[in-house]
């Protein structure tokens, strides 16, 4: 993949994957863009290669996820040497984080909604369902991009769904995954 | 209403969350320049570690080797402790020497008349004595007898 190739693949799913790095940082938009940034330095970089085995979309949802739990652990750490418990306590890793009042200002009554209930999801099934529906990926690549079983997967899938039915019942989800 | 509605009002729902968000995505441009100018640093600081690294790891192997090489044979070694040893020998010997030493040195005096080497009896273990305890010691009247 040329530079000139690498370029054009992320713009076209730049927007997509700032959603999914706003997702692992708790919809903490300052965090998220910085995600993004360290995401797009380590493609340019070359320490993120796509080696072409999955789609391109999946493979920068991966590198955002890992770049995004680096970036937890190091603050965790920093958070532990210089003894800070509010720190420690911000960098610590999270399940059911609520989107910040500012970025729910910024969404529609309807999207605010939707991002509070994932917000209130395992953090598991937030990501498959974040990547499924939100990312417009197989239940396969979500799977992969997760780093966990095909049928483990599944189970997230149709859990989260069930969850979701629950807490949103006016969109009460129900089906088969697009796989 | 089909089945498939509440999955479609679903993906509807998420599609307009990503166009909440999308409308605030960031374009590309600032990000790879950006990336560039954070990319700048470390590559001067990759350079300086290609030749930093080699550099320190040549000292380190002259070190070693200097080590090495000041250190004694191993055959030098040994032959210098045999030629102290030597050298420690009659020293040490010299001070177990105690003022009794000159007494072995001169003759035995001789038996009294009527007695021979012969008269002393070798001694032998009795089986009434305790362990380790010759039988002259346990009856030593017996021994000039004759």
């Amino acid at each position: 993949m040329t530079r000139a190739e690498l370029e054009d693949a992320l713009a076209s799913v730049l927007a997509v994957s700032r959603g999914w790095a706003l997702a692992q940082t708790r919809w903490n938009a300052a965090e998220a863009d910085d995600v993004l940034q360290a995401t797009v330095l380590k493609l340019i970089d070359g320490r993120a290669r796509f080696d072409g085995r999955s789609s391109f979309r999946s493979f920068v949802f991966g590198v955002i996820r890992q770049t995004a739990r680096e970036r937890r652990r190091r603050e965790w750490v920093r958070g532990l040497i210089l003894s800070r418990p509010a720190a420690r306590a911000e960098a610590a890793p999270r399940g059911g984080d609520a989107p910040s009042p500012e970025a729910r200002l910024a969404l529609s009554r309807e999207s605010a909604r939707l991002a509070a209930a994932l917000a209130q999801l395992p953090e598991r099934q937030r990501e498959i369902l974040h990547l499924v529906f939100y990312g417009e990926l197989t239940i396969e690549e979500a799977a992969r991009v997760a780093g966990v079983a095909l049928g483990t997967a599944r189970t997230h899938y149709a859990r989260g769904k069930q969850r979701l039915r629950a807490l949103l019942p006016d969109l009460a989800p129900e089906g088969g995954a697009h796989d | 209403m089909t089945e498939r509605d509440p999955e479609r009002r679903l993906r509807d729902a998420f599609a307009r969350l990503r166009a909440d968000e999308a409308a605030r995505a960031p374009t590309l441009a600032p990000l790879l320049e950006r990336a560039r100018e954070l990319a700048a640093p470390q590559r001067a600081s990759a350079a300086w570690l290609r030749v930093a690294l080699p550099l320190a790891g040549a000292a380190a192997a002259s070190l070693a080797w200097w080590i090495l090489a000041s250190a004694p044979a191993p055959d030098a070694a040994r032959s210098r402790a045999r030629a102290l040893r030597a050298e420690l020998r009659p020293i040490a010997l010299g001070s177990l020497r105690s003022p009794t030493d000159g007494l072995l040195a001169s003759p035995l005096p001789a038996l009294p008349s009527g007695f021979s080497q012969s008269l002393i009896p070798a001694p032998r273990v009795s089986p009434t004595a305790p362990r380790g305890e010759h039988s002259s010691q346990a009856a030593p009247a017996r021994r000039f007898s004759a």
